[in-house]
């Protein structure tokens, strides 16, 4: 019974200290900011300030000071076994110097070969190999820009070829390899766990619960295949531009349900905006969503 | 060498690089002593943005279009008045500013008599003022003093100087227009430099929002009567009413400042500065775009 009762009370305490936010879009500025009452946290594209004027550091300087703001980049590409830019590096080192996010994340993903642009976000070939190389861009990462990331999985369309694990493994390895916290993007894991017939309360299963500091949540859409031969090949896309559907929210019960540790948790929305009082009331079932999962906790406490 | 005693030409320039000295000075004495760390501001309170931007009378017409938005106030037909709807009373305002618009209107008023209410500006500046006095986003009589100081102390420089090498001059019989010329373009500058309602500090926290909010206009034309007035609020408190499309608001004609021909725009909120266009930024956000697998 006393367990119980300590159970209960530290899950009210955790709860209490989930935050809950938005991707910062300059069409929802006005929206965002008229609803700080509701908005825990405002998630900004790294790159979009990176070589932003001082006008708009400045800006984003600015909102930092009124909101907890998070830096999320998308382009340094550390899945990769080149070596992350010092120029990028450094780059992102100023912006987070200058905007003290409470965290700063990136995905793990592999953008570019050499000097060419992949232009997305391409899945690494799940191997030791880029594990080992993944973890020492992370720790490279970490030393120029002063904290470690949290590092985000990604959606793919296509299975990365020459992997010997699966991507859950890979992402508890590099985890594990770099002491990097993980991005969970629920949204990610969904539309992975459809295209490819994955398990997505096993993947939750192999990671340490104790790991996972940020949850991603986003909406997609199918998009269907190029030709009648491959018209079983339709696939789901992580665009942004839709509502997050049911099943992710399912997710976030079954990750509140895990994890023990206070979570961010971020709706991203890069498209397509719907009135402000419709992202909040998604923010609002995410919220409830997570409540659910934690009150499982408490029901085995 | 005694510099009165150079040639005209010389000492123009020399004078030059005087104005220009006291200039630069006043305009880094503000800097220094007005800028700083902000604190918590309310972002999110459009009334004080609107107020920061262009004082009382701003954060009135704001006021005014808001509630006419919520359906509190309702527009003449040939939107010449405005007057409260049937039912609604001031317990109906979401604030102070608010409930006296809606209390002021209970007989109906001329729409621009509105905005140049004492009774209202009154309600504005001491709802609104204190606490951007506080922030220090508003020139208080301590920084008014300051900045006046400055400026006199500047002004009786770059006059003292003129005066004495004027009095040379006419004695010799040589033209001083040229000196006194010099001398008023100088002090009106000196006078430009010190004057104005928000600090710097004020002046940064309002191009910041511009910036912040540069998105927005273009989400304007999705703004929809009774729909989104939070947003709509905010849309006019950073860039006021000219920002506000009049294809859906049809109501904030009768309420845009007058422009005169006569320079400066607006009647009541000089050097406001509304929607300054500036800024060609970073453009469309959208992040990774494409593939989107973040």
């Amino acid at each position: 019974m006393a367990a119980g009762a300590a159970g209960e009370v530290d899950v009210a305490v955790v709860e209490a200290r989930d935050r809950f936010g938005v991707t910062w879009q300059p069409g929802l500025a006005a929206g965002i900011l008229a609803h700080l009452d509701r908005i825990d946290v405002v998630e900004v594209i790294a790159e979009e300030f990176c070589g932003a004027s001082s006008r708009a550091a400045r800006a984003l300087q600015t909102l930092a000071s009124q909101v907890p703001v998070l830096v999320h980049g998308v382009a340094l590409g550390p899945a990769s076994t080149s070596p992350v830019e010092t120029k990028r590096l450094e780059t992102l080192a100023r912006l987070v110097h200058r905007v003290r996010p409470a965290f700063w994340s990136e995905h793990l993903a592999c953008v570019r070969s050499g000097a060419i642009e992949i232009g997305h976000l391409a899945a690494a070939p799940r191997t030791r190999a880029t594990i080992d190389a993944t973890a020492a861009n992370l720790a490279r990462a970490a030393e120029v820009v002063g904290s470690r990331p949290l590092v985000e999985n990604i959606a793919t369309l296509m299975e990365p070829p020459a992997s010997t694990c699966s991507e859950a493994q890979w992402v508890s390895g590099v985890m594990a390899a770099s002491e990097c916290d993980l991005l969970l993007d629920l949204h990610n894991l969904h539309a992975n766990s459809i295209n490819f017939g994955i398990d997505p309360i096993g993947y939750l299963d192999t990671l340490d619960p104790d790991r996972i500091g940020a949850i991603h949540l986003a909406g997609g859409c199918w998009i269907d295949a190029d030709s009648e031969k491959d018209a079983n090949q339709r696939r789901y896309l992580d665009d942004h531009f839709h509502d997050v559907p049911d099943p992710v929210y399912s997710l976030l019960v079954e990750v509140g349900a895990r994890v023990r540790r206070p979570l961010t948790v971020v709706l991203e929305r890069d498209g397509r905006f719907p009135p402000m009082t419709h992202l909040l009331w998604q923010l609002d079932r995410a919220r409830a969503a997570l409540a659910e999962g934690r009150s499982r906790i408490c029901d085995e406490a | 060498m005694n510099p009165f005693d150079l040639p005209g030409p010389q000492f123009l320039m020399l004078y030059f690089v005087l104005g220009l000295t006291v200039v630069v000075f006043l305009y880094y004495a503000k800097q220094r002593a007005e800028s700083g760390e902000y604190g918590r501001l309310p972002l999110s309170d459009p009334y004080t943005i609107a107020y920061l931007r262009g004082g009382a009378a701003e954060a009135i017409r704001l006021g005014v279009a808001v509630l006419i938005d919520r359906l509190l106030l309702e527009l003449s037909s040939d939107e010449k008045e405005v007057a409260t709807r049937e039912g609604v009373n001031a317990t109906h305002g979401a604030n102070e500013l608010e409930r006296a618009i809606l209390d002021q209107c209970a007989r109906a008023q001329e729409a621009r008599d509105i905005i140049g209410s004492a009774r209202l500006q009154e309600v504005a500046r001491r709802s609104y003022e204190p606490g951007l006095l506080r922030l220090g986003l508003i020139a208080g009589p301590e920084v008014l003093a300051r900045r006046w100081q400055n400026a006199a102390i500047g002004i009786g420089v770059l006059i003292l100087v003129a005066a004495i090498k004027m009095a040379i001059g006419i004695a010799r019989n040589r033209p001083v227009s040229f000196l006194v010329a010099s001398a008023m373009v100088f002090s009106v500058v000196a006078i430009i430099v010190s004057k104005g309602m928000r600090t710097v500090k004020g002046d940064r926290i309002l191009g910041d929002l511009k910036v912040l909010f540069e998105g927005l206009q273009h989400r304007a034309q999705e703004l929809r009567p009774n729909a989104s007035t939070s947003e709509l609020a905010l849309l006019m408190a950073v860039f006021g009413l000219e920002a506000v499309p009049v294809l859906a608001f049809p109501f904030v004609r009768a309420f845009r400042p007058q422009s005169t021909s006569s320079g400066c725009g607006s009647s009541s909120s000089c050097g406001s500065s509304s929607s300054c266009g500036g800024g060609g930024g970073c453009g469309g956000g959208g992040g990774c775009g494409g593939c989107g697998s973040s």
